[in-house]
C-alpha cells in the first residue's frame, strides 16, 4: 500500500571526488588553476571527463564502484600525468525512494610527476557533499 | 498524516470508551476502596498501534509488550520491550532491517480516586539493529553500473523520552492506554558509513528528535 503512495526519487546525488589544484608561493599554499587539454579515466581513454579547460581550479572525479582502484589521466599543456586512487566502496542507503548511492573512503594515491608535484588526500570520505577530497600540487 | 490517522483512531476509542470510564465508581480511600496510586500489582500490556501501523506501512512490522508496577505512592516503574522489522523489496535493492529494543523508566500519576491514570513519565531507550542488503544496483554513468550487497551490520542506539500517559480502566483490571512520546537520540555516533534510517523503538533516525503515539491494552494482576 505504501509502495503505491511512495513518492518518486526526485534527485539522486552522486558521490564524486572533489579535486582542487594548488601551488606553493613563498611558503604559502594558494589555489592555482591549470590548463587541462583533457582528463579521462584509465581504460576509458575514449571518453573525456574534461577537455580544453583553461585555468580550471577544480574537477570532480567519479570513482569506479566495481573496482578498488581507479586511475585518471590528466593531460596538461606541458605534459600528462596519471593518478591512481585506491579506496573502499560503501553503499549508502539514501531513502526508500532513491535506494542506494555509493560512497568511498580513499586509502591512497599513486601518481606520476611530469606536471604534478604531489597529491594529498585531505578528506578521505567521498560523499555526495561537495568536499575537496584531494589536493593536487603543481 | 499517518500519525494523525493513528491519533484519530485513538481519539475515537477514547470517546467511545469515555462513558464507560466515567461511569465507574471512583475509588475512595476513606471508605477503603482501592486507589490505584497505592495498588500493588503488575500491569502487563500489548501495543495495539503496531499491528494497525502495518496496514499503513506494510513493510514495517513488530510487536511490543509493556509492564508497569508500583514503586511508590503515585509512582510506577515501567519497562517496554519489543522487536521491529523492516523489509524493502525494490527493483534496485532489497533491504532487511530487524532489531530489538527496550525502554525503561517511570511514570508519575496525577489522577486521584480512580483506577485511571493521567500522568507523565520518562524513559531511556536502547535498541540493537541488524541490517543487510542484497541486489543493490546503482547507475554509474562513466564506469558502468554497480551491483553488490551490504553485509550484515549491527547498530546500537540510545535515546531519551518524555511521555504523556493515559490509562483508563475499561472493566475490572482491564485498561486501555495512550502514550504521546517525545524522543531525542543520545550520544551522536558522528560520521558513519551506515546511516540510521530505521531505529527499532525510536522510529526514523534521520532526525535527532521525533514524536510518537501509541495505544495499548493492559491487564492488571494483583499480588
Amino acid at each position: 500500500m505504501l509502495n503505491a503512495c511512495r513518492e518518486e526519487c526526485v534527485y539522486k546525488p552522486k558521490s564524486l571526488a572533489g579535486v582542487g589544484f594548488y601551488t606553493v608561493v613563498n611558503g604559502t599554499v594558494v589555489e592555482a588553476g591549470v590548463n587541462l587539454a583533457g582528463l579521462m579515466g584509465v581504460g576509458r581513454e575514449d571518453s573525456l571527463l574534461y577537455s580544453n579547460r583553461t585555468n580550471i581550479r577544480s574537477v570532480s572525479l567519479p570513482m569506479n564502484g566495481m573496482a578498488e582502484e581507479t586511475g585518471f589521466i590528466l593531460v596538461f599543456d606541458e605534459g600528462a600525468d596519471t593518478v591512481r586512487f585506491s579506496y573502499e566502496v560503501f553503499p549508502w542507503f539514501l531513502s526508500p525512494e532513491c535506494g542506494f548511492i555509493l560512497n568511498f573512503e580513499l586509502t591512497g594515491a599513486l601518481y606520476t610527476t611530469n606536471r604534478i608535484d604531489s597529491v594529498v588526500i585531505v578528506v578521505p570520505k567521498i560523499t555526495s557533499f561537495d568536499d575537496t577530497n584531494i589536493r593536487i600540487y603543481h | 498524516m499517518i500519525r494523525i490517522s493513528g491519533f484519530t483512531i485513538s481519539l475515537l476509542l477514547l470517546i467511545l470508551t469515555g462513558p464507560a470510564v466515567s461511569a465507574q465508581v471512583h475509588d475512595d480511600p476513606a471508605s477503603g476502596i482501592e486507589d490505584d496510586r497505592y495498588y500493588d500489582g503488575l500491569r502487563l500490556g500489548l501495543n495495539l498501534s503496531l499491528p494497525l501501523w502495518q496496514f499503513v506501512v506494510p513493510e514495517i512490522y513488530g510487536a511490543e509488550l509493556v509492564g508497569d508496577f508500583k514503586v511508590g505512592p503515585e509512582y510506577f516503574g515501567v519497562a517496554e520491550a519489543g522487536y521491529s522489522v523492516r523489509k524493502l523489496d525494490e527493483p534496485s535493492y532489497r533491504l532487511h532491517e530487524k532489531g530489538v529494543y527496550l525502554r525503561i523508566g517511570g511514570d508519575k500519576s496525577f489522577y486521584k480516586y480512580n483506577n485511571d491514570i493521567f500522568g507523565v513519565g520518562a524513559r531511556l531507550g536502547f535498541s540493537l539493529r541488524d541490517r543487510s542488503a542484497a541486489d543493490i544496483f546503482v547507475e554509474q554513468d562513466y564506469w558502468g553500473d554497480y551491483s553488490g550487497a551490504l553485509d550484515s551490520g549491527l547498530s546500537f542506539r540510545q535515546w531519551a523520552e518524555v511521555v504523556l500517559v493515559i490509562k483508563a480502566e475499561l472493566s475490572s483490571n482491564l485498561f486501555l492506554g495512550w502514550n504521546l512520546r517525545g524522543k531525542v537520540l543520545l550520544f551522536d555516533r558522528g560520521d558513519s558509513h551506515m546511516a540510521d534510517r530505521f531505529i527499532p523503538g525510536f522510529g526514523a533516525g534521520d532526525t535527532k528528535s521525533t514524536v510518537g503515539f501509541d495505544f495499548y491494552i493492559y491487564y492488571r494482576f494483583g499480588f
